[in-house]
């Protein structure tokens, strides 16, 4: 994290640009956030890899508990990372968002994507499937903020999340890209709750491929399925408690 | 305002204050729980799921041989071991800079059951991505 060239704060989140970029229209901004299996972390940073995106700024959350500095390549990165490339942008996350966040860091995501004129804002989920363990292809549901979004998923033949929650940063996003007139389509893939699951971000992708019109070849992804479970232990388990918190509140609160 | 809002507000105060304190030390408790063990094995993850007449574990065991695999019943505990395909370095998998020369070569979780579960009649079945499901009935009380 070098001095950025540009820097905004908004309630605890400090926003930088650490160079200047332009992309090419129609925009999609990829949200790859701590959830469900975590399906976009993995999805997202999938996509970066084999795109050969560039980073060009970061989210940090100023008082982020616990206190962490990500390090690496020995210098401090913010733990939420945008990268571009032609008419992507992508938004990963290396820590999950903790529950204090969720509403600024929606409002932030927002906001910046209207700044940076992005026409499409696709979150990339998953959604707990109880039968997981018996499905061999986890099935894709979309929900689009808007007509526009919706017009994305026309002709691909997945079917619309009708009924049920949608818990989490995503939530408050598509809230705020309804409120904003944003168009924001929400993939969710069958998944397993608290274990990382790479098919089912392999399963997004192969929706987002076409969306895109642009291959993001799954190959290596499925690949290495293994090595990336294990690797993502400890964030699904940070992940799966930051969950928590935010599905059921505090008994307290009922005090 | 009335001196029950006044109440109200300092009732209000001292449970955010409580709520704050809890979530702090559930916190540190969680963060200060080690993933690995010194003997050098992994703690997979696992889920425990209760139906109306048994119980389900899913326990994620990537990159395990597991034809190791082996499952006991330890007093109230599930004791479940199995090896890694090959050993691996943590480094690798990482990428940080210490405990690079670490490598884990097995896995080891001890999962506490609740009290009405049948573990003599446990059942373990292997899926080919690894996941592991383990099946143990509950007791019946006639």
């Amino acid at each position: 994290m070098s001095r950025p060239l540009y820097e905004e704060e908004y309630d605890g989140l400090v926003l930088m640009e650490y160079e200047e970029y332009e992309l090419s229209k129609p925009s999609f901004l990829i949200l790859g956030l701590p959830d469900t299996g975590l399906v976009g972390v993995i999805g997202v940073n999938h996509a970066i890899d084999v795109l050969g995106m560039k980073e060009v700024a970061g989210i940090d959350i100023a008082g982020m508990m616990p206190p962490v500095a990500v390090i690496s390549n020995g210098k401090v990165r913010p733990p939420l990372r945008i990268y571009v490339k032609d008419n992507i942008m992508a938004l990963s996350a290396e820590t999950p968002v903790p529950p204090g966040t969720v509403y600024p860091l929606s409002r932030m995501i927002i906001d910046y994507a209207m700044k940076r004129g992005i026409d499409y804002i696709v979150s990339m989920a998953g959604i707990a499937s109880p039968n997981r363990i018996n499905i061999e292809k986890p099935r894709v549901y979309w929900i689009a903020s808007n007509d526009k979004a919706r017009k994305l998923v026309d002709g691909l033949e997945i079917e619309g999340f009708t009924n049920g929650y949608l818990v989490g940063p995503y939530a408050l996003i598509l809230k705020n890209a309804i409120r904003s007139r944003i168009p924001n389509l929400v993939l969710l893939a069958e998944a397993f709750m608290e274990f990382p699951d790479p098919e089912a971000s392999a399963a997004v992708l192969g929706i987002l491929s076409k969306i895109l019109g642009k291959e993001i070849d799954v190959k290596k992804l499925l690949e290495q399925a293994e090595l990336i479970r294990l690797r993502l232990r400890g964030l699904m388990k940070q992940t799966r408690q930051t969950m928590a918190e935010m599905g059921t509140p505090s008994p307290l609160l009922y005090a | 305002m009335s001196w029950v809002d006044e109440v109200f507000r300092e009732f209000e105060k001292i449970r955010r204050r409580i709520e704050k304190e809890i979530d702090r030390i559930m916190r540190e408790y969680t963060a200060l729980k080690p993933d690995l063990t010194p003997d050098g094995s992994l703690q997979p993850l696992y889920t425990l799921y209760e139906y109306s007449d048994r119980y389900i574990i899913l326990v994620d065991l990537p990159v395990a041989d597991t034809s190791t695999l082996e499952v006991k019943v330890v007093d109230d505990k599930l004791v479940l071991e199995a090896r890694l395909e090959r050993s691996i370095r943590l480094g690798d998998v990482y990428g940080h800079t210490v405990g690079q020369e670490i490598s884990v070569s097995r896995y080891k979780q001890v999962i506490p059951l609740p009290a009405d579960a049948d573990a003599e009649k446990t059942e373990v079945k292997v899926r080919p991505t690894k996941i592991i499901e383990i099946v143990i009935p509950k007791k019946k009380f006639t």
